[in-house]
């Protein structure tokens, strides 16, 4: 498994740290914005077999990988199986994320009974969704027992709430339950409020992202050649970004046809990878397109828009292909200077500083 | 290739997205081989990747000469050998074009306008890891500056955003005479605010029962701080309705910053760690271990402000980054300090000029006192 001449040697002891395996796109929810339109009526799923050749793969050739996320849809539908993928990933020394909606968690003892299992198999921490489409299928209270279920056992607890529309108030709901008070003392609980994107051009506008958290989408792309993302298909995508399926390109291929690392290192090859990467779409665009590409980000509420955008757009597109090879130097050296830089705070940590 | 299936009506966020701002957008024909396979029924064979995949740069039949490849082969060895060996690192920097000229390595790649690049210029600087060494904060970001590794940093673009943000709605100032929270401070002495009516009345509202425990504090101590401690909760406050942006949650945020604060002036008896090691592993990210210096939440809170100022923020960052790197627990809680003293004058300056606050002859006797907050019960600093 050899990685090409102008990536650094390195690279594999820093990336990619994470695995999200989507186990399906059914949902005991049917959110109007979800971004992959998830329901009960999509049946499909990776089978526990499917997920555990993807993991097996996942650990042998990235020494890097620490961390394996289940997501959906709504993982919590494949029950047994679920609990098994997440004692096996913990057998391999891996730590383990499972993403929800809760609905699991509507009976409070039945919540503790689960998360019990999940827990005595190595669960490191549940991320719980909620908000003002989530809570049209899973009320408030549902998710509260799952985060106190979770959080009684020591695993780490994440709620992440949509933001809210103008008449709307789930944040200050959820956050004014007498409930949220004694869980928000504790440290292994955290609480975001999310920007939440529109997939539909009838949908209820939410809150504006403030101008901090706007300025924070600048910058690269955390998700690209750091996610492995095997999908309900057993596809393997570049991301797990709110518009992966709506971004062709950023499928990397079918699992069932190709092995994960000829998958994974064939990203490496693709400069726009690489570009998203190190410096994001708004920088791309501002690139290719000078200020005039900023007018191309519109009000745009989530790096993934803007990525979306990015691949869509006609004139980025026709840039993009045209001048790329002029940024080709500049963007991998800085990529072998990050590896390089990672690598020597990897080596402190475990060595101290050098000599 | 296989069957995909049809977009169907729900599907038009992006040509719908795209055009409302009124850009030219592939027609939906032309998108119609990339539906989304999260839809697709069980028995669908979904295609795996695009059929014709235009946006694959490829690296391979990129039109770049031979000998660049050989450059970028050679980028991150450089590196490595510039960090981890101090031979290759003396014989750099007795004569920088040569090293490079003889790696076959183009000195404008090593020395790019990337944050990454800058931190590696200073972690590999004779100068920069004596300051380090001595514990000379000062020095150390005179010297960065010099180098250009910073700018002369200027928290002045906090302080104007804040002020726009504040300026353009007034819930804000709505939510505060909602809690009757009388901020003319401008008519008291700050040192005996504490003994005040209007001080009980906004230690009730905002410290609440809370307020009991922070009373073993020294009596000298006790109300400077508790003044001071409150005029940064207010600070927090501010912060909490600007990171979430939403007057409903404001009484509700206050109280957990509030908490934060309170719990910090509680247990102000210890002094900041090292740096630790963060596995940021919540969101994916991509730095598997990064180091980082370990500060107060308070602190934390406060610092969502730096995002109001990106440049402001990203030096910070790389300054505080730098330091951590080169083992220096001294200049990390030094830096934090001073950051954290430039943000809690902003937030005063911003909320003075746009009529939040009154303190008026105060306002610099307040700042102060903020700073003595942070150095003393904060950052627990024994020096005056």
């Amino acid at each position: 498994m050899e990685l090409p001449a102008y990536i650094h040697p390195e690279f594999l002891k820093i990336f990619p740290s994470t695995m999200t395996i989507l186990v399906t796109y059914g949902c005991t929810a049917a959110c109007e914005q979800c971004c992959f339109e998830s329901n009960p009526s999509i049946k499909h799923r990776l089978s526990l077999s499917q997920i555990k050749e993807s993991i097996d793969a996942a650990k042998v050739a990235f020494p890097a990988l620490k961390l394996v996320v289940f997501s959906g849809g709504e993982a919590f539908m494949l029950k047994d199986d679920l609990y098994e993928a997440v004692r096996y990933a913990t057998s391999l020394n891996l730590k383990t994320r499972i993403v929800s909606n809760g609905y699991w968690a509507k009976n409070k003892e039945r919540a503790k009974e689960i998360m019990a299992t999940l827990h005595g198999f190595g669960l490191s921490e549940l991320n719980l969704s909620t908000g003002l489409d989530h809570q049209k299928w899973v009320n408030e209270s549902t998710v509260f027992n799952a985060a106190e279920a979770s959080l009684s056992l020591g695993v780490s607890t994440l709620v992440t709430l949509e933001l809210d529309s103008s008449e709307s108030n789930c944040l200050e709901n959820f956050i004014s339950n007498e409930r949220y008070k004694p869980m928000n003392k504790n440290e292994k609980f955290s609480l975001i409020n999310n920007s939440w994107m529109n997939f539909q051009e009838n949908a209820e506008e939410r809150q504006q992202l403030s101008e901090m958290s706007f300025n924070s989408l600048r910058g690269g792309c955390s998700q690209v050649f750091d996610n492995l993302v095997v999908t309900p298909h057993n596809n393997l995508s570049a991301c797990c970004g709110l518009t992966l399926e709506h971004i062709p390109e950023i499928r990397l291929g079918s699992l069932n046809d190709s092995k994960l690392w000829d998958l994974y290192a064939a990203q490496l090859e693709d400069f726009l990878k690489v570009w998203i990467h190190m410096d994001g779409p708004f920088t791309i665009m501002e690139k290719l397109l000078g200020k005039d590409g900023m007018q191309y980000i519109g009000e745009v509420r989530h790096i993934c828009e803007a990525c979306a955008i990015m691949h869509k757009n006609p004139k980025v597109i026709t840039a993009l292909t045209e001048n790329y090879e002029k940024f080709v130097p500049d963007v991998l050296s800085r990529l072998s200077a990050k590896v390089s830089l990672s690598n020597f705070e990897r080596t402190i940590v475990q060595q101290g500083l050098p000599s | 290739m296989s069957k995909e299936k049809k977009p169907n009506s729900r599907r038009r966020f992006l040509s719908g997205a795209l055009t409302s701002l009124a850009i030219p957008v592939v027609g939906v024909a032309a998108q119609s081989n990339y539906s989304a396979g999260s839809i697709a029924a069980g028995d669908t064979e979904i295609q795996s990747i695009p059929q014709n995949n235009s946006l694959k740069l490829s690296l391979a039949r990129a039109d770049i000469p031979i000998s660049a490849w050989g450059t970028l082969s050679e980028v991150g060895k450089v590196w490595d050998d510039l960090l981890f060996n101090k031979f290759a690192r003396a014989e750099f920097f007795r004569d920088k074009n040569a090293y490079l000229s003889a790696r076959g390595v183009d000195p404008k790649l090593i020395s790019a306008d990337d944050s990454n690049i800058h931190l590696l210029n200073a972690i590999i600087d004779p100068e920069i890891n004596q300051y380090a060494m001595n514990s000379d904060y000062e020095g150390f970001i005179f010297k960065l500056t010099n180098l250009g590794v910073l700018s002369n940093r200027d928290s002045n673009g906090i302080q104007k955003a804040l002020e726009k943000i504040l300026a353009e709605d007034n819930r804000i100032i709505e939510e505060f005479k909602k809690n009757n929270m009388n901020m003319d401070l401008s008519k008291l002495d700050l040192n005996n605010f504490a003994e005040s009516d209007e001080f009980e009345s906004l230690r009730s509202i905002l410290l609440g029962e809370s307020f009991e425990g922070i009373q073993d504090l020294s009596e000298t101590s006790y109300s400077i701080f508790l003044v001071a401690g409150i005029v940064v909760a207010i600070a927090v406050f501010v912060v909490a309705y600007v990171s979430v942006g939403t007057t409903a949650t404001l009484a509700l945020m206050l109280g957990a910053f509030i908490s934060v604060a309170v719990s910090t002036v509680v247990v102000a008896s210890e002094t900041p760690e090292p740096p630790e090691v963060e596995e940021s592993i919540r969101n994916g990210t991509n730095k598997e271990q990064v180091i980082k210096p370990k500060i107060p939440n308070e602190i934390k809170t406060l610092n969502m402000l730096l995002d109001l100022d990106v440049d402001y923020k990203l030096q910070t960052e790389r300054a505080l980054r730098l330091a951590a790197l080169l083992g220096n627990d001294h200049i990390v809680k030094v830096g934090t300090m001073k950051t954290t003293k430039e943000i809690l004058s902003s937030i005063f300056l911003a909320l003075e000029n746009v009529g939040l606050i009154k303190l008026g002859d105060n306002l610099k006797p307040a700042i102060n006192a903020a700073h003595l907050y942070v150095e003393k019960v904060v950052f627990n600093t024994k020096t005056n």
